[in-house]
């Protein structure tokens, strides 16, 4: 069903003062091309602001069967017929021609600069021939770089525009850069856009691309030449142009092909072949281009009206480009530089049209049935203009919708939104025009030509013609006494704002009924104006500050309409919102203000939850916030703690909140209520009633109801984390409740660690770089609560970097830690149990600060198995070694890279008296010969330098002496005995192990 | 009025310097300049006449005379409907030269039939008052090689310009039933062959 408005798309209509009946016509940039005196002048108008008046004409060198303007160039090319030849000019710098009699020049194209003066060109028109091996059928140029292309019957070929420079004077001409040889189809229609070309049969669409690389393997030219051989078999069939030429020919059977719509590799079954032929002559041509095909769609005749030719076919193929908003900077005119985001392809069969959307993927944008048939139709980026033939028609499209999305993948969501691609396309216009015959669009124009009753008096006027050719007189005068009824007009096109407001005041009608038509409608205005900001033309200030007012608008309305009405979709009204850029008092006052005060609507209460729910800077006024809290009370009353944590809420009366939340309290208690409760209390310094409320649930279900609003904890403003009123409080009062709170935001991602930092930066006012006791006290029970390995890694970095400072600063003030290492080791396996050698070597020297246990941690977390020993060794070069108690972490970290024999050295050293207890402890399963080959040669040495006086290297050589005896048999032991020595020193180890071999 | 006509293209060949540019002008804009460049490449302009009842839109093309340029003139031969052939009566040497002209023309306008094309032979510069090329000399030429209308001309004082232009169309409407390039040709072919062949008889 297409629902048809009757708004007002068409402003004024302005008649081209033309003498005769125009035959063929054309428009572009800001004037109108006709030709007149049988086709063999063109006569030129410009249009501006209410008038339409001549520019200049000129004469063509034939009848002009067919002619285009391209802006880029701003050149005129034509097909024109003379003595039954068909030739392709291209009429420039025809701006001279005022009077239509001054000299033209003419050449062919491919300009040798050579053999042109200075004196040509600059204040001349000048025509280019340019020659062709087969008759021109059909023309376009490109409207994003003015090349054009030629439709001939077996080949396609396109003429490069460029500038050369003659003596300093930029003169256009064309490289015939490309030929594309084509079977299968005559093209009735071309289309040329960018890289993009379509091809229109009277049944079949084919839309390709040509691209320089080959993505695929196409046919190259030697198995497409044994294919061309093979097809004009086929082709001549599907040749025979026309489908009426088969039906006059055999009347018994008319065999159709199937209607098919094939899309990308698919259309490679089409019978279709096009095989690209590149002459080298223009320069960003030269690469080797291959055809990429994008779409087929072959029709079944309509014969709904009849079985003419006219009335089955295909009609107005067109290409729209779409370039990417914002890439655009203004130029010069005719110098401008747009970037292609995307191309529309669209044609029409008689009672339907097709819009196409091409450039990512290909995909059938929308079908528009016509309620009649039509004759043909323009495509514009805001609407689609259809004639039938007593009816301008204006259908909305839905291009901007497909851009919007093609240009931000992030379109649907809670911040921005846009009218779906697959809503319904309308009609809104049906302007009534006697003899409607062709239609064409340029700017804010389109130009119509009406020819009336021309059906009903052909014969007589044959009759007289021929009479007044074998006479050999002209009868101009009859003849236009005869033809009265045709004009030509340019009808402007509504701006779009003025369209949106009609649009805006017409839904309206449809506000008090509940109704999908006023969104319908609204979106249709909505992306009217969104196509409108996508003109890369738009570069007036004013006129673009008065459209996105106008679209800031049309969100504020659809929003309205969503927040109001039932529908599967109240969920846009946030976005919409959103995107109105209205405050949120605004938007309550909006909706409020509209007669549906006792409900409010999903969308409204979807919206409100979630504007509260966000960090936005605007704060409610007290009233306001009453307001909010009322309503919330009537919708949704479960809602209302979190709408106080809100920070909009922040004015919010306290007493009155706690009235709100008592009432709310009355039907179930729960944890949020209470903080939510004590919140207020402290709000109004009542500190009994916060004790109150804070003693009213257990801590772990405090710590739930934190969970449910950590907004009673923190609240965000523009990045920053700030801790409220109430977790000062708690750093206060309890601290532990607050340290688990903001765990249980980590471990559910309410707040990342840099937050963390900075909460308890801000809460404990330690603004330089230190780090605050409590923030460490995080970390430690943040490793406590068994994180992720990747967070674990990262708290661990944090911790040991504070340890390492902390033990390199002897002068530090000392805190008080949450947790103390026992605490921790308890508590988790992170922390490992320290070794006895480690505890020898601290006790054994100056301890650096037993207070506040940061050392202790170190070594039990360096001792334990989670943290990597790899990572933690760039920390060392800050440790000085000069006391044991350092010099322990660094052993520690040797240790666990295996570094046996270096430590047992420093050990010796530094702190003999570790030493044993460092093997026993260290030395495992593998490298016990460290004992006899190390451990033992060392002592000896060391002993021997001491003169035997060390009692501390005795002990440790007797120990050693002992653990070596158990692990070697006699012989081995005996042989590593050093040589010196007194016997009794050393026979109780040979004993012992006699002994031992005895038992065994 | 402008619109019902025919459009004739009558194209002027001859040596450079013979006059052909000033003579389309003092024929078309009625002036005359002493001082005029070369013709580069083809130029031509356009001039609505009645000629017998007959309303017909003259373009008439100019065509540089200089051996250099002629590649840049011969492609534009083609769909001539008459070809004046340009020489000075002060100048023997382009009088010698319409030979090549003519030649040249027949190939490159691709002429079917020569012999029945209508050539026009113009002799500029009378207002010189020393002839190299008498006019006995120029009337045999024209007597001899098709029987061409002769006309001497100068487009300094205006000398017969008019009557040569209108002669050229006369010849084109003469020698071949235009009727079909008239534009209003919704009637097809059917009537014309057998009116061609009788206006041979």
């Amino acid at each position: 069903m297409v629902q048809l408005y009757n708004c007002h798309p068409f402003g004024s209509q302005r008649i081209v003062p033309t003498k005769q009946a125009p035959e063929v016509f054309c428009c572009g940039r800001d004037s109108v091309f006709v030709t007149s005196a049988g086709g063999c002048k063109v006569e030129v108008f410009t249009v501006c602001q209410e008038l339409c008046q001549p520019l200049c004409s000129f004469n063509t060198l034939g009848k002009v069967l067919q002619m285009h303007y391209s802006d880029i160039g701003d050149y005129l090319v034509t097909i024109e017929e003379k003595n039954n030849i068909s030739s392709l000019r291209t009429y420039v710098n025809w701006r001279c021609q005022s009077t239509g009699s001054s000299r033209v020049s003419v050449r062919m194209v491919g300009l040798q600069p050579d053999t042109l003066s200075t004196a040509s060109s600059k204040d001349q028109m000048e025509i280019i021939e340019m020659p062709l091996s087969e008759n021109p059928l059909r023309l376009s140029c490109c409207p994003m770089r003015g090349d054009l292309l030629v439709g001939c019957k077996s080949k396609l070929v396109v003429f490069s525009m460029k500038y050369i420079s003659i003596h300093g004077i930029p003169v256009l001409d064309f490289d015939r850069s490309m030929v594309l040889h084509i079977s299968g189809i005559v093209p009735v229609e071309v289309y040329f856009c960018a890289n993009f070309i379509s091809i229109m049969s009277e049944l079949e669409v084919l839309v390709f691309r040509m691209t320089s690389e080959c993505q695929e393997v196409l046919p190259n030219i030697s198995t497409a030449v044994p294919d061309l051989g093979k097809r004009p078999e086929k082709g001549t069939k599907n040749t025979l142009p026309s489908t009426s030429s088969h039906l006059s020919e055999c009347e018994d059977f008319v065999v159709f092909d199937r209607p098919v719509e094939l899309i990308g590799e698919e259309c490679k079954s089409c019978n279709i072949v096009i095989t690209p032929e590149s002459t080298g002559l223009s320069v960003d041509l030269r690469t080797k281009f291959c055809v990429s095909y994008l779409l087929y769609r072959r029709f079944a005749p309509d014969f709904t009206d009849g079985l003419s030719v006219e009335t089955i076919r295909l009609h107005s193929l067109q290409l729209m480009p779409v370039y990417k908003t914002g890439s655009h900077v203004p130029a010069k005119a005719g110098n401008t530089k747009k970037d292609l985001l995307s191309i529309f392809c669209f044609f029409s069969m008689p009672h339907a049209g097709y819009l196409y959307s091409l450039l990512n993927t290909v995909q059938l944008v929308s079908v528009y049935q016509y309620p009649e048939r039509s004759q043909q139709a323009v495509l514009t980026p805001q609407l689609l203009h259809v004639i039938t033939r007593n009816n301008l028609q204006c259908f909305t499209v839905r291009c901007s919708a497909v851009i919007v999305r093609e240009e931000d993948p992030y379109i649907d969501t809670t911040m921005k939104t846009c009218p779906p691609v697959s809503m319904d396309v309308c009609t809104l216009r049906m302007q009534l025009f006697i003899g409607l015959k062709a239609i064409q669009h340029f700017n804010n124009y389109i130009v119509i030509l009406t020819k009336a009753d021309i059906e009903e008096v052909p014969d007589k006027r044959k009759n007289s013609k021929r009479l007044s050719k074998k006479l050999g007189y002209t009868k101009t005068k009859a003849l236009s006494d005869t033809e009265p009824g045709w004009n030509l007009y340019i009808v402007s096109t509504t701006p779009p704002v003025q369209l949106y407001r009609e649009m805006v005041e017409y839904s309206k009608k449809y506000d008090t009924v509940k109704t999908q038509g006023s969104i319908h409608l609204l979106s249709e205005a909505h992306l009217l104006l969104r196509s409108a900001l996508m003109n890369p033309d738009l570069v007036n200030p004013a006129e673009k500050e008065e459209l996105e007012a106008a679209f800031r608008e049309s969100c504020g309305h659809l929003g309205d309409c969503f927040s109001r009405l039932e529908t599967k979709k109240s969920h846009l009204a946030l976005p919409y919102y959103k995107m109105s850029c209205l405050s949120v008092s605004e938007v309550i006052d909006r909706v409020l203000s509209k007669d549906f005060p006792q409900e409010y609507g999903k969308g409204f209460m979807f919206y409100l939850k979630h504007s509260l729910c966000e960090d936005l800077e605007e704060q409610l006024s007290e009233e306001m916030a009453l307001m909010v809290l009322q309503i919330f009370k009537t919708a949704e009353p479960q809602q209302i703690p979190n709408v106080l944590s809100s920070p909009c809420m922040v004015n919010v009366c306290p007493a009155n909140a706690m009235a709100f939340l008592e009432k709310l309290e009355s039907n179930a208690c729960s944890a949020v209520i209470s903080l939510t409760k004590a919140a207020m209390a402290l709000r109004m310094q009542d500190l009994q009633k916060y004790e109150a409320e804070m003693n009213r649930h257990p801590e772990v279900l405090l710590l739930y109801g934190f969970l449910e609003e950590p907004r009673l904890l923190m609240i965000r403003k523009n990045k920053e984390i700030i801790p409220t009123e109430m977790a000062l409080k708690l750093r206060d009062t309890l601290p532990g409740l607050l340290i688990a709170a903001l765990v249980a935001f980590h471990e559910n991602s309410k707040i990342n660690l840099k937050e963390a930092e900075l909460f308890f930066k801000v809460l404990c006012q330690n603004y330089d770089d230190d780090v605050p006791q409590m923030l460490v006290d995080f970390w430690e029970a943040r490793l406590s609560s068994y994180p992720p390995d990747s967070v674990l890694q990262d708290v661990m970095g944090k911790l040991t970097s504070y340890y390492v400072c902390r033990i390199c600063k002897p002068k530090h003030v000392c805190t008080k830690s949450l947790k103390s290492a026992e605490d921790l080791r308890n508590s988790c396996s992170h922390f490992g149990v320290i070794s006895p050698w480690v505890l020898k070597m601290v006790y054994s020297g100056p301890s650096p600060c037993d207070h506040c246990g940061d050392l202790i941690k170190l070594q039990s977390l360096l001792c334990g198995p989670s943290l990597d020993v790899a990572s933690f060794l760039p920390f060392l070069d800050f440790i000085p070694q000069d006391n044991n108690a350092h010099l322990s972490i660094h052993l520690i970290c040797a240790t666990r890279l295996l570094n046996y024999e270096s430590s047992i050295e420093r050990l010796l050293d530094r702190c003999p008296e570790a030493v044993t207890s460092y093997a026993k402890h260290e030395i495992k399963e593998g490298s016990q010969a460290l004992w006899w080959n190390k451990l033992l040669p060392e002592l000896c040495t060391r002993i021997r330098d001491s003169r035997n006086t060390n009692e501390i290297f005795i002990s440790s050589l007797k120990d050693t002496l002992e653990m070596i005896s158990m692990e070697l048999d006699l012989q081995d032991f005996l042989n590593v005995l050093p040589d010196d020595g007194i016997a009794a020193f050393f026979l109780p180890y040979l004993v012992n192990q006699s002994d031992k071999k005895l038992v065994i | 009025m402008a619109g019902k006509s025919s459009l004739l293209k009558v194209i002027l060949l001859g040596d450079g310097g013979v006059g052909k540019s000033s003579l389309m002008n003092r024929y078309v804009t009625n002036k005359f300049d002493t001082q005029l460049f070369h013709t580069i490449g083809v130029e031509f302009l356009n001039k609505e006449l009645e000629v017998d009842n007959h309303s017909v839109t003259m373009q008439i093309w100019d065509t540089a005379g200089q051996e250099r340029f002629r590649s840049l003139r011969t492609p534009f031969y083609r769909g001539s409907d008459c070809c004046l052939l340009t020489f000075s009566v002060d100048d023997s040497q382009s009088f010698q030269n319409l030979n090549n002209w003519k030649k040249e023309f027949i190939y490159y306008a691709d002429v079917k039939d020569p012999e029945h094309f209508p050539f026009v032979v113009l002799g500029n510069k009378v207002d010189i008052s020393e002839h190299q090329v008498s006019t006995e000399e120029a009337e045999a030429w024209c007597r001899d090689n098709g029987n061409h209308p002769y006309f001497e001309t100068s487009a300094k004082d205006s000398t017969n310009v008019s009557a040569a232009f209108e002669e050229a169309v006369r010849r084109v409407l003469a020698i071949e039933d235009r009727s079909d390039q008239l534009i209003h040709n919704d009637t097809v072919n059917l009537h014309r062959k057998p009116k061609a062949s009788s206006s041979c008889c």
